[in-house]
């Protein structure tokens, strides 16, 4: 970027200030929102394997016994509509196994109580064994996976996606000003890393190379994370001045088809729409991701079948049927589809990584992680520049270098502590989710507050890699000391992901005593430095 | 930095709903495109906008050349509806 060229077009601004208010920019920004933009990016790298981590957690605690014959999609649906007071003016979902994942997942809204008839009601959600047809457990009582994918895209707070919405702008910004700023060098210190010079340029080329290289997968980042968490912004604007306040039009122009048929009270015999799915989940090049039925048992069914074609690139298809004559009422396929809608699934299949192997998914992992350690260079940074200017408080600094090292440090411990929970609290205790969330958050906290009262924060960040380190070896432990069996079994059925998450975890636990083993030498060689030089003197 | 950085979020977002606005009524496309185009190009104009605003050496400047980008784009988008 020539920044001559843009303060010529800037008359009030004295030359080359540019640059010096976006790096200043830059820095202000992003020191405000790397605890959350760390904790982001962190939860979402974990999330990246959500399926894997779901049947980990899941699976062994409930061995599907795959030789048993399933029993059939209606039986299932039927019997847990004989036992709920399931609201049949609701809709009903049924989510299917899939090679992650034996259980169907039922979701039932129920009949709400007198008075709150307004109100969202309570929604059933079980674990079916997709073989046996029994409830194993409810769904939210296996939570890790939910909770950690929840963490990252609303923090798990009422206004949350707005917020991650916010911080993902300020972090496309944060992108844009660091292409102005680090323009001219962009390609000749494309790998520049110096190790023979002083920590801050260490630091420097640590945030600029990793930020150079990531820049691509960035950008997408940051753009698909406004789209899916503050496009309310423009929705609102197309529904005031395009639509005139009509958000079912703009809804059926964006691709989302609704259906809202009123019951007529006749009884229907649903055997037909158990056909249909049937069918469609013999397609091999289809695979059923849900089904959603509406005006269950009655003349004016609907039924939506929902999934993944496996043909072409990111295409999710979507068929309506009436469930009495059996009529497609409305399809979404390769041939007939919205374009804002389609664009709208390329940016999740980009978004989530989705779109090939694991591997695609081991690399976003990698780049992730990159991007959390490039937060940290950033605010490290910060930190060194700012603790030599006399107008910065000593309080600020404290604060900051508290939050980087307690922050970033204990979400690490806090997942690794939720993990463990996940494993050790047996399935029989209703409140075991509620459990991990409060582990996960009472970790996360005491690590912050400690932090602000140990002086060494190198010493304290190998503590707490040391913490992280000992709660997944116990976890591993725990894994195989509770359900060896289990997991042998699951992995001859095919069912891989158990020890997928192992090996993940056994790796992470090698990084952590490296870590712990860097950390430890550089400490060793401070204090020698430190002590070698009165006698020097 | 806090008031360049209010101008620069509100502003941005703004303009970015004001073009995007014109973009539609402009763009000869199909309504789906057009949502798709409006929505990525809305988050676009956002932070170049964003960028630019933080680009002035003090709130004031910033919020000059907000309030100007603002009231031309404004001025365009009253053509165009009252055109329509």
């Amino acid at each position: 970027m020539n920044t001559r060229t843009l303060n010529a077009k800037m008359p009030n601004t004295p030359p080359n200030k540019v640059i010096k208010n976006l790096t200043e920019s830059h820095s202000w920004i992003g020191i405000i929102i790397s605890p959350l933009l760390f904790l982001i990016f962190w939860a979402g790298a974990v999330t990246l394997f959500y399926e894997e981590v779901k049947q980990w957690a899941v699976a062994p605690q409930f061995p599907v016994s795959m030789q048993q014959p399933a029993m059939p999609l209606q039986q299932i649906v039927e019997a847990k509509l004989a036992l709920y007071p399931f609201d049949y003016q609701e809709h009903l979902m049924v989510q299917m196994p899939s090679h992650y994942d034996p259980y169907y997942k039922v979701y039932l809204d129920l009949v709400r109580e007198e008075g709150n008839e307004d109100d969202h009601g309570e929604v059933a959600s079980l674990l079916v064994d997709s073989q046996s047809g029994k409830t194993v457990a409810n769904k939210e009582d296996f939570f890790l996976g939910d909770f950690l994918y929840q963490l990252h895209y609303n923090l798990n707070l009422p206004a949350g996606t707005y917020i991650v919405g916010i911080i993902s702008l300020f972090f496309f910004f944060a992108l844009v000003s660091g292409i102005f700023i680090h323009a001219k060098k962009l390609y000749r210190h494309f790998f520049q890393y110096r190790t023979d010079k002083n920590r801050r340029d260490k630091l420097l080329d640590l945030h600029n190379v990793v930020g150079v290289m990531t820049l691509p997968f960035t950008l997408m980042y940051a753009l698909s994370g406004l789209v899916f968490n503050l496009a309310i912004v423009y929705q609102i604007a197309f529904v005031i001045f395009i639509y005139q306040g009509d958000q079912d039009s703009l809804f059926k122009d964006a691709g989302f088809t609704l259906f809202d048929e009123q019951r007529i009270e006749q009884p229907l015999d649903m055997t037909p729409a158990y056909k249909i799915i049937a069918e469609t989940r013999q397609r091999d090049d289809f695979n059923i991701s849900n089904v959603i039925f509406y005006n269950y048992g009655d003349e004016a069914a609907i039924i939506q079948i929902r999934g993944e074609n496996l043909s072409h690139f990111s295409q999710n298809d979507e068929f309506f049927y009436r469930v009495k004559t059996g009529e497609l009422l409305n399809k979404t396929d390769i041939n007939n589809y919205n374009v804002f809608r389609k664009g709208r699934e390329i940016i999740a299949t980009l978004h989530f990584g989705d779109f090939a192997g694991v591997d695609v998914r081991i690399l976003y992992f990698i780049l992730s992680i990159a991007i959390c350690v490039m937060i940290v260079a950033g605010n490290m940074l910060w930190l060194d520049k700012r603790s030599l200017q006399q107008n910065i408080s000593a309080r600020s600094i404290r604060f900051v270098r508290g939050l980087s090292v307690g922050g970033c440090g204990g979400l690490v411990l806090a997942t690794a502590v939720a993990f463990l929970c996940e494993r050790i609290i047996p399935a029989s205790i209703s409140m075991r989710s509620d459990v991990m969330v409060y582990a996960f958050v009472i970790s996360l906290v005491a690590t912050m507050l400690l932090a602000y009262r140990v002086d060494s924060k190198r010493r304290y960040l190998a503590q707490v890699i040391f913490a992280t380190v000992a709660v997944l070896i116990l976890t591993l432990l725990a894994d195989w000391l509770m359900f060896s069996e289990q997991i042998i079994l699951l992995w001859h059925d095919g069912f891989r992901a158990v020890v997928g998450v192992e090996v993940g975890i056994f790796l992470f636990i090698i990084a952590g005593i490296w870590a712990i083993k860097t950390l430890s030498a550089n400490n060793e060689t401070r204090v020698a430095e430190l002590t070698a030089e009165p006698a020097l003197d | 930095m806090w008031p360049k950085s209010i101008t620069a979020f509100f502003g941005g977002l703004a303009l970015s709903v004001s073009i995007m606005l014109s973009l539609y009524l402009l763009t000869p496309f199909a309504t789906d495109v057009k949502l798709l185009l409006g929505l990525i190009a809305g988050f676009l104009i956002w932070v170049g906008a964003m960028v630019y605003y933080f680009s002035y050496n003090s709130a004031k400047g910033c919020g000059i050349a907000c309030i100007k980008l603002l009231l031309l784009s404004v001025a365009v988008n009253t053509f165009l509806f009252l055109t329509k």
